[in-house]
């Protein structure tokens, strides 16, 4: 949820509440204020009714005067003199309806020693009317409040974000192998002037690293190389030798090939490195299908040994822009891994598309997640003497050339599929 | 055959060195672009081969040299510095070959004949091996002169092992030299054995002897019985 849209939420939510309590207690205390108006009128008006009896010593006609109802009756004893003010409703017979009525209940006793009772009949409907109209005028303000106060608050946080959000857009953007710096644009705010020089500082000092960290592995394995080579050949001068024994020899051999292994993996991680270095600049236009038909024929005696059958379907012509050592790369990689993940006898399909290259081979279950597979190292079969980097070369030259990668698979096929996004 | 090798790792030069002198080559070891350069004006070398880094100064200056100076010479430059921009300079400037460190000295080896064949020192356009004949140039094999058809892989091992003739090669360089270092194929020790099963099997139908003898362990011999 966008930071904007949540302080706004909060808003909203505070106010409703707020309002609710308010409102509530605004109503209380206007119905309070007009009810103790209503009792103090009916009070007067009772007062002078029992002024002009005691006066008159009759029940004069009050059916016109003060506007409601208002009833006396007369006993012939006399009462505990009291006054009662109390809601009532009446029903009105004649319309089938009911009203709500402030009623005021007086006994008293005459000069004469006679008991009366005077009843004063308010009628609260219009009261009641006019309660609810004044809260609702009051909602009706309420709400134009809040409208107008969320539309200005999300104004001013818009305004108030922009350094923020430009902010977040640069940090997005960032990217560490790229060589740029990392800008923030200039702020009155204190607080993302702050943020900025603390990411500013902070990315400096992640990108120092980072140069030093791949210095550091570049150098190692370039200066590794002369090492693993003197091993490698003083081991060869060594199987010359003439009275070696087996078990010897079977030393020597295991030697050479952690030696083999040694070099093969330095090369392949410094061929990452000088990807990610951008080293292979230099970019051809190249006929993806004549690369494939170079490695079919370069590979054709393992296809043949291990009795695969290869269909290959060219749609279209894909001719790709790509550094040709990259694009022999990623071809002699994508047909071994489809020859050495296969099984005797099986198969491989290669459809290449204007767009599209898929090469699928049958073969084991994979026995790990297919995200996992362009990982270093990752390998389906730890006991395998593959290196496990194959499938991230690939990775890592798709990703340069911003080709989409997608694995599938399905009932023992496996298939990688290339997408190489060309305009038609 | 003179051959001088300027690499500026001595335990490296020395290995060569050893190797190649095997083969009865006179071999010389320049440590450093000083040393290279004098020798290369005093002496010819029928073949030469060159590190691009040296601590004083860059390969690519020696073979320009050279090849003002003694155009003849054969080429190869080796390097640790894998990277494409120095091998199109090299060969675009007159290398006859490009090798990587590390590099194994059998293909090494083979590397230096197929330049020193190219460059005809020898005199000769064929490799004769007993009974066996190889014409490099048709890429043709002949066993008691008739024809073998061989496979293109086949043809290639076969080239290789008569490069290196006398000498134990592992299976591993010869799977390097079959498929290139893009290969690593786990099983690719098994297509070799198939590989040299069949030549030996074409060779003898042809009457031919099978000089290849599998050294235990490691990989094969080429040599007299």
């Amino acid at each position: 949820m966008k930071l904007l849209n949540k302080t706004t939420l909060y808003y909203i939510i505070i106010s409703f509440i707020i309002f609710l309590a308010g409102g509530l207690v605004f109503y209380h205390t206007t119905r309070k204020i007009v009810y103790r108006q209503l009792d103090e009128n009916l009070i007067t008006e009772q007062q002078i009714i029992q002024e002009e009896i005691d006066h008159l010593d009759s029940v004069p006609d009050f059916s016109t005067r003060f506007g409601h109802q208002i009833e006396v009756i007369i006993y012939n004893h006399p009462f505990l003199p009291s006054i009662i003010v109390h809601d009532t409703i009446i029903d009105n017979d004649s319309l089938f309806t009911e009203s709500r009525y402030r009623h005021l209940l007086c006994k008293a006793n005459s000069s004469k020693g006679k008991g009366y009772e005077i009843s004063i009949y308010q009628p609260l409907d219009d009261t009641n009317t006019l309660i609810s109209n004044f809260v609702f005028i009051i909602f009706i303000l309420f709400i134009a409040l809040l409208l107008i106060l969320i539309s200005v608050n999300y104004v001013i946080s818009r305004t108030a974000w922009i350094p923020f959000y430009s902010t977040l857009r640069k940090l997005m953007q960032y990217d560490l192998s790229d060589n740029t710096v990392l800008n923030f644009d200039k702020t009155s705010i204190s607080e993302i002037k702050k943020l900025n020089s603390v990411l500013e500082n902070m990315s400096d000092k992640i990108k120092k690293d980072y140069i030093n960290l791949k210095e550091y592995t570049e150098n190692i394995s370039h200066e590794i190389q002369t090492p693993i080579a003197i091993i490698r050949n003083k081991l060869e001068l060594l199987i010359q030798s003439e009275n070696l024994e087996n078990n010897q020899l079977q030393i020597i051999e295991s030697v050479s090939q952690a030696a083999n292994r040694l070099s093969k993996l330095n090369q392949n991680l410094m061929l990452l490195t000088r990807i990610e270095n951008l080293q292979f600049s230099n970019i051809e236009s190249i006929d993806i299908g004549e690369v494939i038909d170079k490695y079919l024929e370069h590979f054709d005696d393992l296809l043949d040994l291990k009795k695969l059958i290869v269909t290959k379907e060219f749609k279209n012509k894909a001719v790709v822009q790509i550094n040709n050592v990259l694009a022999d790369t990623l071809i002699s990689n994508l047909l071994s891994n489809a020859i050495k993940h296969n099984v005797e006898e099986g198969k491989i399909k290669i459809l290449l598309n204007a767009n599209e290259l898929m090469i699928s081979n049958s073969g084991q279950s994979l026995h790990m997640k297919p995200q996992e597979l362009f990982e270093r190292f990752k390998k389906a079969n730890t006991q395998s003497s593959s290196l496990g980097l194959g499938l991230t070369i690939v990775k890592k030259i798709a990703d340069l050339y911003h080709f989409k990668i997608e694995y599938v698979y399905a009932e023992n096929i496996h298939t990688l599929k290339i997408i190489f996004f060309i305009q038609e | 055959m003179k051959i001088l090798i300027i690499e500026d790792e001595k335990a490296l030069c020395e290995t060569i060195v050893t190797y190649l002198k095997k083969e009865g080559y006179l071999v010389e070891c320049a440590l450093n672009y000083k040393k290279a350069d004098e020798k290369i004006s005093f002496y010819e070398y029928d073949c030469i081969i060159v590190d691009l880094t040296l601590p004083d100064g860059n390969g690519l200056d020696i073979i320009k040299q050279l090849k003002k100076n003694d155009p003849q010479t054969g080429i190869i430059i080796i390097t640790a510095k894998n990277s494409l921009d120095d091998k199109v300079t090299g060969l675009d400037i007159g290398a006859d070959d490009y090798l990587t460190k590390p590099f194994d000295l059998s293909e090494l080896n083979a590397r230096i004949k197929s330049v020193l064949r190219r460059r005809n020192f020898s005199g000769q356009k064929e490799i004769i091996f007993n009974e066996i004949k190889v014409i490099p140039e048709l890429t043709q094999v002949f066993v008691f002169d008739k024809e073998l058809s061989l496979t293109r892989k086949e043809y290639d091992l076969l080239l290789f092992l008569i490069s290196n003739k006398n000498r134990v090669i592992s299976k591993d360089t010869i799977a390097e030299h079959l498929w290139g270092e893009d290969m690593e194929l786990a099983d690719s020790l098994d297509f070799i054995y198939t590989h040299i099963k069949n030549l030996r099997k074409k060779m003898l139908e042809k009457g031919g002897i099978d000089y290849v003898k599998t050294v235990y362990g490691i990989g094969y011999k080429f040599s007299n019985v």
